[in-house]
């Protein structure tokens, strides 16, 4: 993330793009407290058989919809544009100090590193800029996540705690096994391509000295050598967030079960309403989906920082190297 | 074994419109070195890639060591090019270039292109790597490498092409050196446009128009 502000402040965009985060970052709580509110309000009109009432809710309820995704859309036609000019902005940055370095520094990196640089490292920045499960969710996850466990905690403590009490081992979890893992699994797989890229250009510059000594074989054994590297590194990096899947999917369904089973537990008890216990369990799913989004985002973010760094590093490459 | 190691009848080669070669005739004795002078752009290279079976002719028959199809054409030549032509690997990979050569045979490669007493003094010896079109070599250790792999493939014919004309002076001279052991007793097809650079053993062409003329 230090990375990535580093380069937002080095554009001069990063009050812009901070304002444009935090227009996006409500529409997921919003949302989520309006379903909770028109499940809560259904149920309890379905209780007490009051059917304007109803006729009501829906029509609010359908219109404050409305103002809600055009509200989004907005918003998010702006976030693209501004994403579309950065990118443009950081590809032709990049390509001036490039041509601005002396020819001995260009030369101190293989060209596949400065191709990796100008088009898979600037893209990685965009993503994380702009892309799913990046920084604006991560944004939205927050926000999601404190105001949906305020809510939740004023409903209802008691369930908030046994969600709570499944939501925490999971974010230890996963730090543990995918977040800290990630960057350096990146790290490998850039590096592979890199010299996928390098092996690959002298099958092109250097193709008379290639059929003439027979080393094809030799050129595509090193490619094939780094490519199983790179397969092998995603093949990693699918299994640690497929753990982490499989992890938040175990640590879902027991804190669903254990949540029913004290509402059950409550509404018996006569200190809860079925439909208190509705909003409760919608509310739930937003103190659920935040920190596994949270994690989400963060393991990408992760990821991503790695080429914001690069990127960093290249604009940054000193004259004298 | 055929009398003569390279034999050209009637060539013809064009760039799409533009005719580089046109009736173009050659024989070349086994063991016999030839000179081709002429300015740039006269068609030398063309002529050495036509001989070195990376391109085909239009028309005529190419015959080098008596074999005719290209890729049988490029086993039977090792070629040193003007320009750098290292691959982004060890010095090991590229005198190799792959094949199975045993460390005795590297090193005698490396002898006999004056560069083992340099490779030797390297960290990594032999799998120093030699950066992205040999950045990390001089112009003139380039150009060793390439003979070394040259002497190490050990193909009958040997094609040069300006191998020291990028090369200063007294760089070029020791590269002449040590490509002078590289073609002893071989057929040589030299192209260059400083006759200098070319022996007295020399048979000399003139190239011009696409066509040669005795010297």
């Amino acid at each position: 993330m230090h990375e990535f502000l580093k380069l937002i402040r080095r554009l001069k965009v990063g009050r812009r793009y901070m304002t444009l985060l935090l227009l996006r970052s409500p529409f997921d709580v919003v949302w989520t407290y309006m379903q909770a509110s028109l499940l809560r309000s259904v149920f309890s009109c379905l209780e007490t058989g009051s059917a304007g009432r109803l006729a009501a809710i829906c029509a609010g309820w359908g219109l404050l919809c409305a103002m809600l995704f055009l509200y989004n859309g907005t918003v998010w036609s702006v976030y693209a544009a501004f994403s579309a000019k950065t990118e443009a902005r950081l590809q032709t940055d990049m390509t001036n100090k490039i041509l601005s370095l002396p020819y001995r520094t260009v030369q101190g990196r293989y060209s596949g590193e400065w191709l990796t640089m100008r088009n898979n490292d600037i893209q990685a920045v965009i993503t994380m800029m702009n892309g799913p499960l990046n920084i604006p969710h991560w944004v939205t996850a927050l926000l999601n996540t404190v105001l949906s466990s305020a809510l939740m905690l004023r409903c209802s403590p008691v369930l908030f705690f046994v969600t709570l009490a499944f939501i925490l081992p999971y974010l230890l979890v996963s730090h543990g096994m995918v977040l800290r893992r990630l960057p350096l699994l990146k790290e490998e797989s850039r590096s592979a391509m890199t010299h996928i890229t390098t092996y690959i250009e002298p099958l092109v510059t250097e193709a008379e000295a290639i059929a003439v000594y027979d080393a094809g074989d030799m050129m595509l054994r090193k490619c094939e050598q780094e490519s199983r590297r790179l397969l092998r590194t995603n093949m990693k990096m699918h299994l640690r967030r497929g753990l982490g899947d499989a992890v938040s999917r175990l640590f879902g369904i027991g804190g669903y079960l254990a949540v029913l089973f004290t509402g059950f537990t409550m509404i018996s008890g006569g200190t809860m309403t079925f439909s208190e216990l509705v909003y409760c369990l919608q509310m739930r799913g937003a103190v659920l989906s935040g920190p596994l989004m949270l994690i989400t985002c963060m393991s990408n973010i992760k990821v991503h920082a790695v080429c914001a760094k690069k990127v960093n590093e290249a604009l940054e490459e000193s004259f004298e190297a | 074994m055929c009398r003569y190691a390279i034999e050209l009848s009637h060539i013809s080669f064009s760039y799409e419109q533009n005719k580089i070669l046109e009736d173009l005739s050659l024989k070349v004795r086994q063991g016999e070195h030839v000179g081709i002078l002429g300015d740039s752009g006269c068609g030398k290279s063309t002529l050495l890639k036509l001989l070195a079976g990376l391109y085909e002719a239009d028309g005529g028959t190419v015959l080098i060591a008596g074999k005719k199809e290209p890729r049988r054409i490029r086993e039977q030549v090792a070629l040193v090019m003007q320009q750098n032509s290292l691959f982004p690997l060890s010095v090991r990979d590229n005198i190799s270039c792959g094949h199975t050569i045993s460390e005795k045979q590297l090193w005698e490669a490396c002898e006999g292109a004056s560069i083992a007493g340099w490779i030797a003094s390297l960290p990594d010896g032999l799998d120093t790597c030699v950066g992205e079109r040999g950045n990390q070599v001089s112009g003139g250790q380039a150009q060793r490498i390439q003979i070394a792999r040259a002497i190490c493939k050990d193909a009958p014919v040997i094609l040069l092409d300006e191998p020291v004309s990028a090369l200063d002076q007294e760089t070029g001279q020791s590269v002449l050196r040590a490509l002078h052991k590289l073609t002893a007793g071989k057929t040589v097809v030299h192209v260059t446009h400083h006759p200098e650079t070319l022996g007295d053993m020399y048979t000399l062409y003139h190239m011009e128009g696409g066509r040669l003329t005795r010297a």
